[in-house]
């Protein structure tokens, strides 16, 4: 007589447990589709609202080459100062404890209340009560880095943001989210979406992300 | 979570604590998907560690690595659309040849796996995962049909045709202990 089940494991062969070249390997390709994954779902909507700044910029473009910088006025009251002088509306920002070992991106300020997880793609901070995946950026507070920057010169009306004690800038075309991003020094860009439902502007945006840092275990996405 | 002091344990320790453990056990389910082809296993593998990977959160929350693991398993060898093929099927019009097994003694001997695998191999891949469901994993029929996305009749007949094909080509005499329902932690 021959036994089913034995044949089967039979024909399941033994493997071996993995090294660690394996399971470093599943950890790549896990972490490279997570990334793609993000940017169809943060990405797609980046990408359009930049292509619907440029369109809308377009043809104040071809009539003045020089490109204009706009800064962000905030949103009530101030004398004009800094976004970090900026009145803060909606929900308040405060110090973050990033604790004795600080992630790849980690933040220096938080909306109060809000919580944060992360890894070296992206820091996703999220409101009270949130109980869905940090994959899904839906209503979250998302700083990201992105490899593929996009130059200044494609968009002629340049929106200023202070962020610290850079520049950067504003997109102004997705209803729902706030964006801001700044040029980092190796030719990256550091990105961040805020959900409107904050209540911030960009002034406050450009404050958290100006507090944000970025150490040497962040990983640049590519769309 | 935690809020406004820290991060949470993130996925990656988790994540690599399992591939350890439990890959083993899902390229020896993937072999017998793939009726022993060792590079179609490895792919399903790779491919069902990497959703994993992007649907950790929900995935721990709501069915378990492992369960997942399998879904897509199957779910890849089954319906050809999410099959990760290096290179097509070959098909014949001839049942390959099988080592003809009837009057040997059972055992694990490279010649009892090499037939084992061919005679899976001729069986189409629903057929064939519905027996390893069943006869391998231990599933009960409602499970397998879950799985499968068909109805238990279906499974039922499957399994049958499949055990059918199997005794001809290997042993009039197979027999089939029950399998011991396996689940996370087990050692297939």
């Amino acid at each position: 007589m021959t036994d089913l089940t034995d044949l089967l494991d039979s024909a399941a062969g033994r493997h071996p447990a993995p090294g660690p070249d394996v399971i470093r390997d599943d950890l790549a390709r896990g972490r490279r589709a997570l990334v793609r994954r993000r940017w169809t779902r943060t990405g797609l909507a980046f990408s359009g609202a930049v292509a619907v700044a440029v369109a809308a910029f377009a043809l104040p473009a071809a009539l003045d080459t020089e490109p204009q910088v706009h800064s962000v006025v905030p949103a009530a009251g101030g004398s004009g100062g800094s976004a970090a002088d900026a009145p803060n509306p909606g929900v308040d920002l405060v110090a973050f404890d990033a604790g004795p070992v600080r992630k790849p991106i980690s933040p220096g300020l938080v909306p109060d209340g809000w919580s944060v997880s992360g890894d070296e793609f992206a820091l996703v901070v999220a409101p009270p009560g949130s109980d869905t995946s940090p994959a899904d950026y839906r209503g979250k507070l998302v700083v990201y880095l992105d490899a593929n920057t996009i130059p200044n010169e494609s968009l002629p009306m340049k929106i200023a943001v202070d962020v610290g004690e850079r520049t950067g800038f504003a997109i102004r075309a997705e209803p729902s989210m706030l964006q801001v991003w700044v040029p980092q020094e190796d030719g990256t860009a550091l990105r961040a979406q805020a959900p409107k439902s904050l209540g911030w502007d960009e002034a406050t945006l450009g404050r958290f992300l100006g507090a944000v840092v970025v150490g040497e275990g962040a990983t640049a996405g590519v769309g | 979570m935690a809020s406004g002091t820290g991060y949470d344990g993130g996925r990656d320790p988790q994540f690599a604590a399992f591939v350890h453990a439990r890959r083993p056990a899902l390229l020896r389910l993937a072999t017998l998907l793939a009726a022993g082809d060792p590079h179609l296993a490895e792919d399903l593998v790779q491919t069902a560690l990497t959703r994993l990977y992007v649907a950790w959160w929900r995935v721990e929350r709501d069915q378990g690595p492992e369960a997942y693991c399998r879904r897509i398993l199957v779910n890849a060898v089954v319906d050809e659309r999410r099959r990760p093929w290096r290179r097509s099927e070959t098909s014949r019009a001839e049942l390959p040849e099988v080592a003809d097994r009837r009057g040997d003694r059972p055992g694990s001997s490279p010649e009892d796996r090499d037939a084992m695998r061919a005679a899976l191999a001729s069986l189409g891949p629903r057929m064939r995962a519905a027996v390893v469901l069943r006869h391998w994993l231990g599933y009960d029929v409602a499970e397998c049909a879950a799985l499968l996305g068909c109805s238990e009749g279906t499974v039922k007949s499957q399994t049958a045709r499949g055990l059918d094909r199997l005794r001809a080509l290997l042993s009039d005499d197979l027999t089939l202990t029950p399998a011991t329902q396996t689940s996370t932690g087990s050692t297939r």
